[in-house]
């Protein structure tokens, strides 16, 4: 697939990358531009004596180039491929140079060792099984004290936060609350951690009237995960993948990859991108079109990285998906990806009664979850009052307070008036809008506004 | 919230151990739920708060429908009778409000819009209402691309009720009559475009029970559409108490084509000048400086502010020579706008002239530029582009503004005549390219191809001196300004054609290839924008 002008833009890992890169999309800058039928190239002047030597595998997008800068892609990358949008005929067809024949023979031995080894970590032989599963029990088993008895001091501090009222170590400060989430690190529960280092910070940034409320609901919703913890032999196995993911073990990937696929025409309805402590996390929401399965698909890039995989809001593709295990799949990997398209509808929208039933549904077979996909029509914003939608009955449905006001008044911009189709998360009181349908086209909220 | 949650969030707030109380007992279904007694408070009341909120979760009431009436119910927008924004124009608005490409090619964009007779999308509406509401000089352009949307939008939110001015004869009375003083002013200005006259009526009206600050604020408005019926009301503002707005009434007086003031100006004027004829020598215009200024004179606005590097004497005879249209004198000498400035050749007068002509060619400019007009403004400019430093300093800065209008429209080839004046080495002189930098900014994006192609031969003539500077400080701005005024087309395909053996190759000092890789990006930023409009919406 060849992108367009914003989404090659969406790639850049920065906005100084961005303007960086557009500004080099100019022939001017560029010799020896070419392309064959998986890949394009070209060379850029910079600063130094020889000339950069770019080029960008057009299957994945891959980029890789010469310059020394540490972002990826680099400008350089960005500047091809917009130049690619832009001046389509430059690139002509014709034999690769041996730097880009290279480069590509190169990832692709590198993508048959990959498959090999994971070929051989799938038939391991009897003897060294059994002694690396025996280091990995022990491993568990080391892991598993740690976290019990995090989780016991935990349930000791929630006992007396409870005893001495959240009214009196209000004044203590975030201090008192980045103490505990250490406590957690050391416990090997970073989720926990993150958790309790928020709900400090709701308590003293956020500046809502009932924080003191948010607050309280979320320490005890940690609170009964520190109970499921002590019970987990008694949940069923689905649960118990859910509780020991929201404590901190992580399912490795290739295990997920080995579990049943989905196979549909996956539409991207939204992609959010937030920081969380140094890592920047995407977050893409999919939908399956026959199925009607949701899925969420998180992405990690560290630093000035780009994000590797290219996942479009207002696409679709045919491909396959697994999901991670739980008593309510949500979160997924995409296992192949193929013949990516614009989407012409966005799928069935339902109802807000709808929306309640199965979300309860949902609760009723994993209650330590907080949000839930939902994909609403016949919603129109109020015109007075900026943190409320109403469904076609006129009933009011609040904003989440995450969800910017300005974008507000976007979605006040884009209606009219008129009903709009909405995809957003449900949390069970609020939705927080991710995306808008109108007039057949897919609005991301977070990339097609501008705040 | 359920009333066994309220007292449970209690709890928590105050503590257990302050509460001095047992957990009152919780009703069904809740009570079977939780654990049987012996547990502690503390743990009930995690137990209690987690399986509440779960439960009012999953059993989430939304708030009944508002019934119809008490509600404030929404009107849905009328649909939108402009065509929609081509996708690719649409995409590098978004560009352009990211900060991707700078934000002063916004208002080329929107004269793009506009001309192609589309709206804007609906999605950029509430970024572009917030951007005119910082920067009023975008509204004029903004108002006319809003469509029905816009408006509907604008409505809702009270800082974007200037996008409504223009709405209808009844919103502006009621703004006229009730508004802050800036959208009182806001109102007169758009009543006076549409009906002079009845807008002279409405200020005469309140005339008398204005405040003075309000009074000197509205009476500028009359300098849209101008017109000699205007004269009578402004003669009586020349009596007014404050002064501010006398002068304001001057102003106008002055540059009305045919008013009593320049009459009187003249008059006083006439007898003060006398063309001298010499043996063997040019002609030259000589002056006898006024010996007074008396009351009369004063009302009429002489005298009321000191002119730089000349006497009092001198600064009255610019005064008066500032409120006659400059037109007389071409008539009245009988020769050409040229031949009067050279009648100034060794004259001890020269700066009291060129000022004077040359505040009269702004003022009258102001009512549009006529032909004998547009020919003052072009001989003064190859005068002062002659002149050396000291001559030219007595230039009125806003006369190059004026110019700049001119050249904008240039009918008179005003702008062509000046680049073949340009001496072979003007790169080097650093008032030409501030001039240059001038006239581009006051022609933003409207140069013929023609003119642009001229220009674009002038500045690769004079590459080499260019970048044979050792800094691109004066021709850096020049560069930036030209790059926004030319035209995008021509402009491109002569970018490209020169792309090499020109600019970046030969200038090895990187400051120099910023200012041209710049150069280069806003020109093929702009020729993009032409484009995206001409693709079928």
């Amino acid at each position: 697939m060849i992108l367009d002008a914003t989404q090659i833009l969406a790639l850049a890992p920065d906005a100084a990358s961005a303007k960086a890169g557009s500004q080099l999309a100019v022939p001017r800058n560029w010799s020896n531009v070419g392309r064959n039928e998986s890949a394009i190239w070209g060379e850029c002047q910079g600063s130094g004596k020889n000339p950069y030597r770019t080029q960008i595998d057009l299957a994945e997008p891959a980029f890789k180039c010469s310059c020394p800068s540490r972002k990826f892609p680099c400008k350089h990358g960005l500047g091809l491929y917009l130049l690619l949008d832009a001046e389509t005929a430059l690139f002509n067809m014709g034999e690769a140079p041996e730097w880009v024949r290279d480069w590509l023979q190169s990832r692709q031995a590198r993508q048959e060792k990959k498959a090999e080894k994971a070929a051989a970590a799938a038939e391991p032989s009897p003897e060294a099984a059994a002694v690396s599963a025996a280091q990995a029990r022990k491993r568990e088993e080391k892991r598993e004290e740690k976290v019990d008895a995090g989780l016991r001091e935990l349930q000791t501090w929630l006992h007396d936060l409870a005893r001495e009222g959240l009214s009196s170590v209000r004044s203590r400060g975030q201090g008192f609350w980045d103490a505990i989430a250490a406590r957690m690190v050391d416990a090997q529960a970073a989720p926990l951690a993150r958790r309790l280092r928020r709900a400090g910070s709701i308590l003293y940034q956020s500046g809502l009237r009932d924080a003191e409320v948010l607050v309280a609901n979320e320490l005890a919703a940690i609170y009964l995960l520190t109970r499921a913890w002590q019970r987990i032999g008694e949940l069923p196995l689905a649960l118990q993948a859910d509780v020991r993911s929201l404590l901190g073990w992580t399912v490795n990937q290739d295990e997920v990859l080995g579990q049943p696929t989905v196979a549909d025409r996956w539409r991207i309805l939204s992609q959010t991108v937030s920081d969380d402590e140094r890592v920047r996390v995407r977050t893409t929401w999919l939908r399956g079109a026959s199925s009607g399965h949701w899925a969420l698909v998180l992405h990690y890039a560290a630093g000035t990285q780009g994000f590797d995989q290219v996942l479009h809001p207002g696409t679709e593709f045919d491909g396959e998906l697994c999901y991670y295990p739980g008593a309510w799949p949500l979160r997924a990997l995409v296992r192949q990806q193929a013949d990516a398209r614009r989407i012409d509808a966005p799928g069935a929208a339902c109802g807000l009664d709808a929306l309640l039933d199965g979300y309860a549904d949902a609760l009723a077979a994993q209650p330590f979850l907080d949000r839930h996909p939902a994909l609403l029509d016949g919603l129109v914003p109020d015109s007075a009052d900026h943190t409320v939608l109403r469904d076609a009955q006129g009933r009011r449905i609040a904003l989440h307070p995450a969800f910017r006001p300005q974008h507000a008044f976007h979605l006040l911009a884009l209606g009219g008036g008129h009903p709009l189709t909405i995809f957003g998360e449900w949390d069970g009181r609020t939705l927080l809008p991710l995306s808008v349908w109108d007039a057949g086209r897919l609005y991301n909220i977070d990339t097609d506004f501008i705040a | 919230m359920s009333q066994d949650a309220r007292q449970l969030h209690q709890l928590f707030k105050i503590g257990s151990a302050r509460a001095g109380r047992a957990l009152a007992d919780p009703g069904e279904p809740l009570a079977s739920l939780l654990p049987p007694d012996g547990t502690a408070v503390e743990a009930q009341l995690w137990l209690g708060l987690g399986a509440l909120d779960l439960w009012e979760r999953s059993g989430f009431q939304p708030a009944a429908a508002p019934t119809p009436g008490t509600a404030q119910a929404i009107q849905a927008a009328p649909s939108d009778q402009h065509r929609p924004c081509p996708a690719r124009a649409e995409a590098l608005l978004a560009l352009l409000l990211r900060g991707v490409h700078p934000a002063s090619l916004l208002p080329e964009w929107l004269q793009l819009l506009q001309h192609h007779g589309a709206r804007l999308p609906a999605r950029f509406l509430p970024n572009l209402l917030d951007a005119a509401t910082r920067q009023p000089a975008l509204r004029a352009q903004i108002a006319p691309v809003l469509d029905e949307r816009g408006r509907w939008l604008a409505r809702l939110q009270p800082a974007w009720g200037w996008a409504l001015a223009h709405s209808s004869a009844g919103a502006r009375t009621l703004l006229w009559e009730t508004g802050s003083p800036g959208q009182r002013v806001a109102a007169l200005r758009d009543w006076r475009d549409a009906d002079p006259a009845a807008a002279r009526q409405a200020l005469i009206a309140v005339w008398k029970t204005e405040p003075p600050e309000q009074r000197a604020l509205l009476l500028p408005v009359l300098a849209v559409r101008l017109s000699l019926e205007d004269e009578p009301f402004l003669e009586t503002a020349l009596d007014d108490r404050r002064k501010e707005v006398r002068t304001a009434a001057q102003r106008l007086l002055a540059q009305l084509p045919g008013s009593r003031l320049g009459q009187r100006m003249l008059a006083r004027l006439a007898p003060l000048l006398q063309i001298e004829r010499r043996l063997f020598r040019a002609e030259r215009l000589n002056l006898t400086l006024p010996a007074a200024c008396d009351a009369p004179m004063q009302r009429d606005g002489v005298g009321a502010a000191p002119h730089p590097g000349l006497g009092e004497k001198a600064g009255w005879v610019v005064d008066l020579l500032a409120a006659i249209d400059p037109a007389v004198w071409a008539e009245r000498f009988g020769r050409a706008p040229l031949a009067c400035l050279a009648l100034l050749e060794d004259s001890d007068f020269a700066a009291v002239f060129v000022r004077g002509w040359a505040l009269a060619c702004v003022r009258h400019a102001a009512n549009g530029v006529s032909p004998q007009l547009a020919q003052w403004l072009r001989d003064l400019a190859l005068w002062w582009i002659d002149a050396d430093a000291k001559r030219r300093n007595t230039m009125p800065d806003s006369f190059f503004d004026a110019l700049g209008v001119a050249c904008r429209h240039d009918a008179q080839d005003i702008f062509g005549s000046l680049l073949d004046a340009l001496p072979a080495p003007w790169p080097l002189d650093a008032d030409l390219l501030l001039l240059l930098q001038r006239l581009a900014d006051a022609g933003s994006a409207a140069w013929s191809p023609a003119l642009s192609r001229r220009v674009l031969q002038r500045l690769v003539a004079a590459w080499p001196l260019l970048s044979g500077l050792p800094h691109p400080w004066y021709s850096r701005p020049m560069l930036a300004s030209l790059a926004l005024a030319l035209d995008p087309a021509a402009a491109y395909a002569f970018a490209n054609d020169h792309a090499s053996g020109h600019g970046p190759d030969n200038a090895s000092d990187t400051q120099w290839r910023d200012a041209f890789d710049q150069f280069f990006n806003t020109v093929r930023f702009r020729h993009e924008m032409t484009l995206s409009f001409q693709e079928q919406a």
